[in-house]
């Protein structure tokens, strides 16, 4: 090697362990912040049964959008479910995204459903609505059916938000499964909050495995699968310990598309969902905080620790490949649309702590990190590799992944305990063991394909077929 | 911290590069830290279950000696209270167990059972750890305790919870309104001549939700409020009054349809619609035009329920074109008024969309 090029290699090792070292500072930020956050929340809603609530008709309507492609299998149930959803007032808006499967025909026949004549304004462009129907029978009387022209999630929910009556709404996929006081806690922040609020998010959890009963949740049970249960860890990481941060110092980015409630009227005024990006319930967020920032207006973003809704997470690796490969589009997208933001002190906590977090750490970081593992090739290749320091440093940046997990195992045993029995913990912590070594390095090669994909320009979802939630012990019967 | 550095860094052999000291500085710190938490995860978990099982035992002692308490004529009272203060009130997990539990029967039951409850608290002496709770100074034990008292109707002296009104923290307001809501026997929104910060919306439906479900007394007269400082208390006051049917206070609603202030415009069309004032279509139909977009919804709701036809067409040439919102809801109230034309009026308004009028 020559000395130019050992020199290279040189500030390239420092470069990539000052790089680490931030991130492990940010991880511990988090936690940190995360702490105080979800101890305050305990502390305000530990004492008082809001349940009472409910029976007040002084609560807001709210408009529940939740928008199917091909879910023909379970669309019937997943409806039912979500008609028993226990708030005073609201409207299901289910959008039929140009199903090829007989979504539509099920849904017209089980809930007697005709063709009626709703007036309503595009004020969201969108693809054409073939028919909007109602409910003959008026125990159904809440849900109102589109049927419309493929044009993707987006799309779908910019039609729900154009035909919707209320001025608060709730997005969800459709299949999901919420908890019974869902729609209560998630609509606290925009009636207890002095400033105006403009979207409020909760926490997902994986339902997998879990038992199911008419569409709620019987018994939390950790996922048979190697491949669901690290998602449960990760889930931890990414809502009990990063969004709770965020939220913390008003720097949310991301609400979930699964489940979020936001003001009609903003979501409108921002344009609102884009269906350009595969990542449009972040840039949604972004694009709604950033115009209230450039209007000057006060406002903030709600947060919810709570678990209120259970989403089935994907249990094949090319499944999960492809959707971590579209979050990482759809994160590159959003920040590129919002490039103006980052490092821009105009937009507060926003353009100087969240969006270069994202860039750096969010999207950057699998890069590098595939980059490190190239450079660890190279170095090997030229036989510069000093195996003892490779091995203490591996190990230490190991011990580092596996404890970040623990600390999330350890928020989601102080906050909500949801797996309560002793064994699952047990398993728990074998699986943050095999974590870094197995599932890591998948999501993060799904990351760089998902930036190559971008270079190419892939605009698709990719099928996200799904298993299905049923309760498992019917399932082996 | 150097020392300590070099007295660790000593264990490890000489011949070590430094980078390879830290490293192994960092997995032992990471190591002793996950070890730290895996062993306070479970600390956490039997704690839990050590604490879930004392709760549930006392829980079952508690529904035996409530429902013993309540139901049973041949209960030794005296005794058996000074022996349940005793023996099963030593622990604060006991004492917290019991006051939740008690608190629950409360909720539950109406008339002289729950007047029982109110003094079986006062005399197992529990008012002693919440008044204690209360002079602790953390928000959530002042909250929680301010919720204790309220729930039971335990009064206490007013200047103890007063200063609670004003609280930077929304749970503690919240809860110190409605202990003087609940407590009340007359005027109970008397709190409100001291309240100083805004109403949230959640505390306005929690204020009417007790107003409604726990004040036993005269309805208070929400006119004297209108003239509040704070814009929410007025909003607050104009709803009551249409809530409630105070029909008197009509034409002192009446000024408030000019007044600055757009939301509070819209809280008394609302009101005044709600109470049916028939000149009120008068009084707004003539400033349509140079309204927001929320109080002009405001007014086409109002011709929808006191209006006819004639008053909406005289709306019709004040809409914009791009006035899409209103535009529906013009001609959604046009097909209330005339049911059997509906697929016409539908037309008509996709000839508007179409020709952008």
């Amino acid at each position: 090697m020559t000395p130019i090029l050992h020199q290279v290699t040189e500030i390239a090792s420092w470069l990539f362990l000052i790089y680490g070292s931030i991130i492990c500072a940010g991880y511990i930020f988090s936690a940190a912040f995360s702490l105080v956050e979800i101890r305050d929340y305990k502390r305000r809603n530990n004492f008082e049964d809001e349940i009472a609530l409910l029976q007040s008709l002084n609560l807001p309507a709210i408009s529940i959008l939740a928008p199917a492609f091909n879910e023909g299998l379970n669309i019937v149930e997943n409806v039912r479910s979500l008609l028993t959803i226990n708030y005073p007032s609201f409207e299901i808006v289910i959008i039929n995204d140009g199903s090829s499967d007989d979504s539509l025909a099920k849904l017209i026949e089980e809930y007697e459903l005709e063709i009626e004549q709703v007036l309503y304004h595009s004020y969201i462009p969108t693809k054409k609505v073939r028919g909007i129907y109602k409910s003959r029978n008026k125990a159904f009387k809440n849900l109102t059916v589109v049927d419309k022209e493929n044009g993707g999630k987006a799309d779908a929910l910019n039609t729900g938000i154009n035909i919707c009556k209320n001025n608060l709404i709730c997005c969800i996929d459709v299949d999901c499964i919420l908890e019974n006081d869902a729609m209560l806690k998630l609509i606290k922040p925009f009636l207890n909050d002095e400033k105006k609020v403009i979207a409020s998010g909760g926490v997902i959890r994986v339902a997998n495995s879990c038992i199911i009963e008419d569409g709620r949740i019987i018994e939390v049970k950790l996922p048979e699968k190697f491949i669901a249960r690290v998602q449960v860890l990760e889930y931890f990481r990414a809502f009990l310990m990063g969004r709770m941060a965020w939220s913390r110092v008003d720097g949310l980015l991301l609400i979930s598309g699964a489940f979020g409630m936001f003001d009609k009227d903003i979501v409108i005024q921002a344009g609102g969902y884009n269906i350009h990006t595969v990542g449009e319930d972040m840039e949604l967020l972004v694009r709604m905080r950033r115009m209230m920032r450039e209007r000057d207006e006060p406002y903030s973003v709600g947060f919810v620790p709570d678990p209120l809704c259970w989403t089935e997470v994907p249990q094949s690796w090319k499944i999960l490949q492809r959707q971590r490969n579209r979050w990482t589009r759809g994160t590159a997208e959003t920040l590129w649309i919002h490039r103006k933001m980052i490092f821009n002190a105009k937009y507060g906590v926003l353009g100087i702590l969240s969006t270069p977090f994202w860039f750096f750490f969010e999207w950057l970081a699998p890069l590098i990190e595939f980059f490190g593992i190239l450079f660890f090739l190279f170095l090997l290749l030229f036989g510069q590799i000093n195996w003892l320091i490779f091995g203490t440093f591996f190990t230490a940046v190991y011990s580092f992944a596996f404890l970040f997990s623990i600390t999330a195992l350890f928020f989601e045993e102080y906050s909500f305990q949801q797996y309560k029995k002793p064994k699952y913990i047990w398993r728990l912590i074998g699986t943050a063991l095999l974590e870094p070594v197995i599932y890591h390095p998948v999501i993060m090669w799904s990351a760089v394909m998902g930036n190559i994909d971008l270079i190419r320009g892939k605009k698709t979802w990719g099928a996200m077929s799904r298993a299905g939630l049923t309760n498992p012990e019917k399932k082996k019967a | 911290m150097k020392d300590v550095l070099h007295n660790v860094t000593a264990y490890f052999p000489e011949e070590w590069a430094w980078i390879m000291k830290i490293n192994a500085l960092f997995i032992l710190l990471f190591l002793l830290l996950t070890i730290g938490l895996i062993g306070f995860i479970i600390f956490l978990r039997v704690e839990k279950n050590i604490r879930n099982d004392k709760k549930q035992a006392q829980q079952l002692l508690l529904i035996d000696f409530l429902n013993s308490f309540l139901f049973e004529e041949d209960f030794d009272k005296l005794k058996e209270i000074e022996d349940f203060r005793t023996d099963h009130l030593k622990t604060p997990l006991e004492i917290k167990v019991t006051i939740k539990e008690i608190l629950l029967f409360h909720e539950n039951l109406k008339g002289e059972s729950a007047i029982a409850l109110e003094e079986l608290f006062l005399q197992l002496q529990l008012d002693k750890f919440v008044l204690n709770d209360l002079k602790k100074g953390n928000w959530f034990t002042v909250a929680r305790a301010i919720y204790a008292l309220s729930e039971l109707g335990i009064e206490v002296s007013a200047k103890k919870i007063e200063p609670y009104l004003n609280d930077p923290k929304n749970e503690v307001r919240q809860q110190s309104q409605l202990y003087f809501l609940k407590v009340a026997k007359d005027n109970p929104l008397q709190f409100l001549d001291k309240t100083e910060r805004p109403l949230t919306t959640w505390q306005q439906i929690y204020i009417e939700n007790a107003l409604k479900n726990f004040y036993q007394g005269p309805a208070p007269d929400f006119s004297i409020w209108l003239d509040h400082k704070l814009d929410t208390v007025v909003e607050f006051s104009i709803r009551m009054i249409a809530r409630y049917n105070q029909f008197e206070n009509i034409p002192k609603l009446l000024p408030f349809l000019k007044n600055e202030k757009e939301s509070i415009r819209k809280e008394a069309i609302h009101a005044l619609c709600s109470l049916e004032y028939i000149e009120l279509l008068n009084l707004i139909l003539p400033t349509f035009k140079q309204e927001s977009i929320s109080i002009k919804k405001e007014i086409l709701r109002s011709v929808e329920q006191l209006g006819t036809f004639d008053d909406l067409k005289e709306i019709k040439p004040m809409l914009a074109a791009q006035d899409w919102e209103l535009k529906i809801k013009y001609f959604n109230i046009e097909k209330y008024f005339f049911p059997n034309k509906k697929d016409e009026i539908h037309m008509q308004y996709l000839h508007e969309q179409e020709m952008g009028l």
